[in-house]
């Protein structure tokens, strides 16, 4: 008698506890809008699992953001996998790079449902009626920075527990892992496509990119006799402005003892949108806060949520630069997340704007400045210069450091990557601009009339 | 910007000095001996383009009268003409004007206008202000300034952060982050106290478990023992008890069970001995009942006859209903005998109305006869008569109308036919101008209008030719008017004839209307009285037709008819009128016969009727008759008894019946009585035999004598009160009472037995009822092995040791609580969270702080850095035309000036063989020379790029040697070209070199206090 069909949830990256990046001073209810943003993913992974009834659920590394997360948060996810076992759902859990198994852990009676794998590649069996429908293995990381290639530890189990058909129940493989090498992500546990091949099992519950990707689908695999599927979910809450869209969990369904189908399924409560904004051709600053509120309400109409993070980011020239800089940064960033706080509610919604990034210049021509032969033209050239070199950018930070006292304003500069610098030279070339060809009458920078 | 014309109205020593001509192109020259003023006009026209110093002073007083103040006229470059005026005693006194262009006093001073004090100080040139101004002049900054720009950048920066403040906001993001950083590390540290208090708390819930079950095993023994402390009053009560109900089994009496077995046949016995007594003595009462109604019903029955005996006297009904019956039967014979009586009374009253209506019909037909005429017409005929004879009436009468207006018809006919003819005549009258004498009346004023028109021309032509034609010439005026006039008439007479003839016409056609419209009139009478005629005529025939007497002629044209007519029609109504009298007095008539009639039908008919009556009242009479003869007959009485006495013997049946019953109950009633008696002395017998009494049969025996001798003996008094004697007397009453009393003694020795029972079983179910059914037995033994006074030790002990577990517990559980709060605070507390986010927030906003900072600094930077390529790689134009001029003053020596603009200070000197030297190794005169020289590179690049103004040289060439104080002359003289140069000097020498340079436009003297042009 055949396997019977079940399907079973693989989640990663859910960053518990995460007191979220891009949060600007004064924004504590923010903070705590986007902490429970990751509270509420959690709360939907469960309750996708009790309505899928899945058979289990994988959780494959950086659980909690960090490796000294409060005991409230450990006792969410204690609450979260205690209520699954009590519905007879088994949790398999590993530790990533955030959440390694030296991480602080508070003392909590975790159900016998409840599996935490350790530095060795360990294996448990799921059992339906009587019968093993799967045997999932996984590994934790022993310290926050593993290099060593993890995969190879993974070779399916001959015979795992007695008296079953090993080749007819799913094996699945838990593994917080770098595949590629891809760059932008940190490059912990780093394996090949072909090392995963290589070790025999079914699915490859994978984690720590942040965005949902198959590596290998259903019957895509590049194991020689076997197919196999390896598959980022994708963190269960985007974290910041960097991770934009979707973000959820992957219903894995089997039938036979094999993956038919990988269904994604959004567990996000909150989505971060990134906007471009031109206001070369806008009047007055309404139009910008009507521009972004109507952005975020497609994004809510397109996710069905209610919840939208956004960037800003203003360009264009001559319009209402002068205003913007006469406003100051800070003050329009103010300015627009109130405005956007309120159109939110009058939308019934929660709108929050995660920055905004005045990149407006006034209305001048920089070819006939630079024709000019004036300071002007020296001024823009020197930009100019400074932005095409890295080191002289670098250079340039250095410099100016020396300037600041206090060494964690140091630091922060310190810190800037060549790219935001190129931007903060950008700026300043716009705001000495700005000084240089106002008039005496004005009290700031402005463009020329 | 050039200086046209000043007005001095108060200043120094000038008092209303005004100079005009100014602006007319190249240097104007002012010459004076020392004191003669001419620093005070050079502060003059600086204090009226800048005002006054602020904090100083008001400049320059004036020391000869007028206001303290005066008058520019100004030409700007482009031609536009301005005027300065300034009171320096007035609110307008600060301030520079409008056009200067922001220039400020102290750099204008030291560029501008300025001396030999200024000159051979360097400083002026250096500050911050003159430099930059004069950079940004020559940078293509237009009218903004790269100092201001520096100095708000520097501004910028300094609001966000510096080293010395610790409230600007980089420090305070600094700070802020720094604290956050350390409140989560303290958090964090705390997080370890999770796993202690896990382990304290699981410690103590064993510990308290371990009290736990120690208190409750001692809450079990104090139970217990408070439990025997409160049952041992009640053990020892039961124990009593159940002692003495041991006493009471032992000493119980066997023979009271025998007694207490019949105890309610004993308690029977009295009662029943009451009963038995009075039934006795009612035994002898009935017996005397007896004898008496069976007397009377003897007595009864003789009286009803020999025919009655008992079984008939059983047998007849004597019932209510047959009484009822019997009375019945008696009402209808006599009700029968009434009615038959009436009906008869009825009968003869309606024989006799029968006959009273007979007779009065007779009558009523013989008058009738009596009234009718022999040939009466109907009622029909009579009224038709009448109405025809009236319409005749109308008729004839319509007639005579229409034959009357047919006569006036007529007459307006030949009225008109006469007007007619009247007018004809009229118009021809009018038409033919009548006579020779109204022809002349009509011809006359025409003729004497010709002549007196030929008379005024005669007269016309015979004064002309004459002497006095005035007179002629008035007459012919006159014959003129008077032809005039007289034609005037004639034309008057001709329209009035028109006019007559047109009224001719007019009557004319008016008469021939009326005539036609009399004709048409006449022929509607006409008709009229055709139909009139023929209306009579039909009435008329009518009559005749309905035999009405008519006179002679048959129509009514003929007019002796129509005379006789209205005569024989009153006759003819009047015949009507009678017949139609007649009539209506013969119809009441017929009416009283009718209603007669009716009358003697009706009194038939009751007659009839009550003749009925009567037969049925006779045969109801029969019927009750044989009835009630049918009703003895069945009870066997003869005929002709009446109801009456059936009535009678009813009541006697009744007695004897009444005798006989009694009788009869009084003998069931002593059956019965001697069945009960009886039954009682069975009963006492019996219970003595049972018990064993001999003395009990003796008594029976005597209650049995007594009982047959009431219900057997004779009914007299004697035997009664014998019989009664020896029931009373009898030994039966002693024996019951015997048997009571060992009854009452046998139920006491049981009450006082069950009292014991039940005492203890109270005690014994009162201590059950203590303890549960399993503990029973122990608390039983547990009371039998211990004293009172053990208990209460132990449970004294007990209480104590409890109340210490539970003090134990209690501080436990507090630790516990304060344990378990604590780790569930930490569970649900957001603390690190909050740290969290608040370290994230701080360090963001230093973040954005740095980078607004970061934003400054760099631009900052790159106005540096572009200054820094500009001076290095493209001189300033003011350098260049500062070395010419140099060049030009020093006569070659000095070809080349080597300056960085922004840091004047550093100014070297290159000769043309680029030897280079720096200031300080020149002359002091060359020195002089050179600062001059950036001077007016400074004020040519400034005037290149701004509005020109007026350089105004107090006495700058004293320290140069003649050749080159020439070639100072010659090039200040082409710098005019630029812009104005006012040149002040106290030596002719000077002056000459300037005239010598040509272009001296105009030259004034001061002295005393005078401006003089020369």
């Amino acid at each position: 008698m055949s396997l019977p069909d079940f399907c079973f949830v693989h989640a990663a990256d859910l960053h518990l506890g995460s007191p979220f990046s891009g949060i600007i001073a004064g924004s504590e209810l923010a903070a705590q809008r986007l902490v429970s943003a990751s509270n509420r993913a959690l709360d939907a992974l469960v309750r996708l699992c009790n309505e899928r009834r899945a058979a289990f659920l994988v959780l494959a590394g950086d659980v909690f953001d960090s490796t000294s997360v409060d005991v409230r948060t450990q006792y969410q996810l204690y609450s979260a996998l205690s209520s699954l076992a009590h519905e007879g759902i088994p949790s398999f859990v590993s530790w990533g790079n955030h959440d390694p198994l030296g991480s602080w852990r508070a003392t909590f009676n975790w159900p016998p449902e409840v599996h935490f794998f350790g530095a060795d590649v360990g294996w448990h069996e799921v059992r339906s009626s009587g019968r093993t429908i799967a045997v999932v293995g996984g590994v934790s990381y022993a310290r926050p920075e593993v290099n060593d290639n993890l995969s190879l530890k993974f070779r399916r189990p001959p015979h795992p527990h007695g008296d079953h058909d090993p080749d007819r129940c799913l094996c699945v493989g838990v593994l917080h892992c770098n595949v590629g090498v891809v760059p932008e992500h940190g490059n912990y546990a780093p394996c090949s496509l072909n090392d995963l091949a290589a070790a025999g099992i079914d699915y490859w519950a994978l984690g720590h990119v942040h965005r949902h990707k198959v590596l290998a689908g259903p019957g895509e695999g590049v194991a020689g006799a076997s197919s196999f599927a390896a598959v980022y979910p994708g963190a269960t809450q985007g974290r910041d402005i960097t991770e934009t869209g979707a973000h959820g969990c992957c219903v894995v369904h089997v039938s036979g003892g094999r993956v038919a189908d990988i269904e994604f399924v959004p567990t996000d409560d909150l989505r971060w949108l990134n906007l471009t904004i031109d206001t070369g051709a806008m009047r007055g600053l309404d139009e910008i806060v009507s521009t972004v509120a109507a952005s975020c309400s497609a994004e809510c109409a397109q996710s069905g949520l209610d919840a939208v993070a956004v960037r800003v980011r203003l360009f264009g020239r001559g319009g209402l630069h002068r205003e913007l800089s006469r406003q100051g940064a800070g003050q329009v960033e103010r300015w627009l997340r109130e405005s956007l706080e309120h159109e939110g509610r009058a939308a019934g919604r929660w709108w929050w704007l995660e920055s905004v990034k005045d990149a407006t210049a006034p209305d001048i021509d920089h070819a006939a400045l630079k024709r000019s032969g004036g300071l002007v033209a020296e001024l823009i050239e020197a930009a100019n210069r400074l932005s095409e070199s890295a080191a002289d950018l670098e250079s340039l930070v250095r410099s100016i450091e020396q300037e600041l006292g206090p060494p964690r304003a140091r630091a922060a500069l310190a810190s800037l990557s060549v790219d935001e610098v190129r931007d903060i030279v950008a700026e300043a070339e716009t705001y000495a601009l700005d000084l240089l060809l106002a008039g005496e009458g004005e009290a700031g920078g402005g463009e020329s009339a | 910007m050039r200086i046209d014309s000043a007005f001095i109205d108060g200043y120094g020593v000038f008092s209303g000095q005004s100079m005009d001509g100014l602006a007319d192109g190249g240097v104007v020259l002012f010459t004076g001996s020392n004191e003669a003023g001419k620093s005070t006009l050079r502060h003059f026209f600086i204090d009226m383009l800048f005002g006054a110093r602020r904090r100083s002073a008001p400049p320059h007083p004036p020391l000869r009268g007028g206001a303290h103040g005066g008058l520019l006229h100004i030409i700007m470059q482009d031609g536009d003409e301005r005027s300065v005026e300034r009171s320096f005693s007035g609110p307008g006194r600060y301030g520079a004007c409008a056009e200067v262009g922001g220039m400020s006093r102290e750099l204008y001073s030291n560029v501008f206008a300025f001396g030999l004090p200024e000159l051979v100080t360097f400083e002026g040139l250096t500050g911050e202000e003159a430099a930059s101004r004069i950079f940004s002049a020559g940078a293509g900054l237009g009218a903004s300034s790269y100092a201001r720009a520096k100095q708000q950048l520097g501004s910028a920066m300094d609001s966000l952060g510096t080293r010395s403040s610790r409230n600007r906001p980089l420090n305070v993001a600094c700070d802020r982050l720094s604290e956050a950083l350390e409140r989560l590390e303290r958090i964090k540290r705390q997080q370890g106290r999770y796993s202690e208090l896990t382990r304290d708390i699981e410690a103590m819930q064993l510990e308290r478990d371990r009290l736990a079950r120690l208190a409750a095993q001692l809450e079990a023994d104090i139970t217990r023992l408070g439990q025997l402390n409160r049952t041992r009053e009640l053990w020892e009560s039961m124990e009593t008890a159940r002692r003495e109900l041991e006493r009471l089994k032992a000493a119980r009496v066997p023979a009271y069970d025998a007694i207490l077995a019949l105890a309610s046949r004993i308690d029977a016995l009295g009662p029943a001995l009451e009963r038995w007594l009075a039934q006795v003595h009612e035994a002898t009462q009935v017996q005397v009942r007896l004898g008496s109604a069976s007397a009377r019903a003897r007595d009864s029955m003789l009286r009803l006859g020999p025919a009655w005996n008992e079984a008939r006297v059983e047998a007849f009904d004597t019932s209510i209903e047959a009484r009822q019956l019997v009375r019945d039967y008696g009402e209808r014979i006599a009700d029968a005998d009434a009615r038959l009586r009436v009906a008869q009374a009825n009968v003869e009253a309606a024989l006799r109305a029968v006959q009273e209506c007979t007779r009065a019909r007779g009558d009523v037909v013989a008058e009738r006869e009596r009234h009718r005429p022999e040939s009466l017409p109907d009622e029909a005929v009579a009224r038709g008569r009448l109405a025809a004879a009236s319409a005749a009436r109308s008729a004839l009468a319509d007639l005579n109308a229409a034959s009357a207006r047919l006569e006036a018809d007529l007459g307006r006919l030949d009225g008109a036919t006469q007007a007619a003819e009247w007018a004809a005549a009229a118009r021809r009258q009018a038409a033919g101008m009548g006579g020779l004498r109204e022809k002349l009346a009509s011809a006359f004023p025409f003729m004497v209008a010709v002549a007196a028109a030929v008379a005024a021309l005669a007269v016309l032509a015979e004064g002309s030719s004459a002497a006095g034609a005035g007179g002629a010439t008035a007459t012919a005026l006159l014959l003129a008017a008077v032809a005039a006039g007289a034609g005037t008439v004639a034309i008057a007479q001709r329209k009035t004839r028109a006019g007559r003839l047109n009224a001719a016409i007019a009557a004319e056609r008016e008469a021939a209307s009326r005539m036609q419209a009399a004709a048409h009139a006449r022929a509607t009478s006409s008709e009229a009285v055709a139909a009139a005629r023929r209306a009579l005529d039909d009435c008329l025939a009518q009559l005749a037709k309905m035999g009405a007497p008519l006179p002679s002629g048959q129509t009514a044209a003929a007019d002796a008819l129509q005379a006789a007519l209205p005569s024989a029609l009153d006759a003819i109504e009047e015949q009507a009128r009678e017949h139609l009298a007649v009539l209506r007095e013969i119809a009441g008539l017929n009416t009283r016969l009718k209603r007669a009639d009716d009358s003697l039908d009706e009194g038939r008919g009751e007659l009839e009727r009550r003749r009925q009556e009567l037969s049925e009242a006779g045969r109801t009479r029969e019927r009750a008759a044989r009835d009630w003869a049918a009703w003895l007959s069945r009870a066997g009485m003869p005929e002709s008894t009446r109801p009456d006495f059936v009535l009678d013997v009813f009541d006697a049946v009744n007695a004897v019946r009444t005798s006989l019953a009694e009788a009869r109950s009084a003998s069931e009633m002593l059956a019965r009585l001697k069945v009960e008696i009886q039954g009682f002395t069975d009963e006492v017998a019996s219970v003595c035999e049972a018990l064993g009494h001999d003395a009990g049969a003796a008594a029976a025996e005597a209650a049995a004598a007594a009982t047959a001798t009431a219900t057997t003996a004779p009914p007299s008094s004697d035997t009664l009160a014998a019989a009664v004697a020896t029931a009373t007397t009898a030994r039966v009453p002693q024996l019951v009472a015997t048997l009571a009393d060992e009854l009452r003694k046998a139920r006491a020795a049981r009450e006082q037995l069950e009292k014991a029972e039940s005492r203890f079983a109270s005690l014994s179910t009162g201590f059950a009822a203590s303890y549960p059914e399993a503990t029973l037995a122990e608390a039983l033994a547990s009371h039998g092995a211990t004293t009172a006074e053990q208990i209460c030790v132990e449970l004294a002990t007990a209480e104590r040791e409890l109340a210490a577990v539970r003090e134990s517990m209690e501080r436990l559980a507090g630790e516990y609580a304060l344990l378990v709060q604590e780790k569930e605070r930490m569970e649900g507390a957001d603390a690190q969270l909050v740290a969290e986010i608040d370290v994230e927030s701080a360090r963001q906003e230093l973040a954005a702080v740095v980078r607004n900072w970061a934003v400054l600094a760099v631009a900052r930077r790159l106005m540096d850095a572009a200054v820094e390529s500009y001076e290095t790689q493209r001189q300033p134009a003011v350098m260049r035309e500062a070395s010419e001029t140099l060049h030009l003053i020093t006569g070659g020596r000095w070809a080349r000036i080597v300056a960085r603009v922004a840091e004047l200070a550093t100014i070297d000197v290159e000769d043309a063989r680029g030897a280079r030297r720096s200031t300080e190794e020149l002359s002091y005169g060359t020195q002089q020379q050179l600062y001059l020289a950036v001077r007016c590179g400074l004020v040519r690049e400034y005037a290149k790029r701004g509005e020109p103004l007026p350089v105004i040289l107090d006495d700058v060439l004293v320290n140069f040697d003649p050749e080159r104080a020439a070639a100072t002359a010659v090039a200040l003289s082409d710098l005019s070209d630029s812009c104005q140069v006012l040149v002040f000097t106290c030596h002719p020498e000077m002056a000459q070199a300037f005239i010598r340079a040509g272009k001296v436009s105009a030259h004034f003297e001061l002295a005393d206090g005078q401006i003089n042009r020369l």
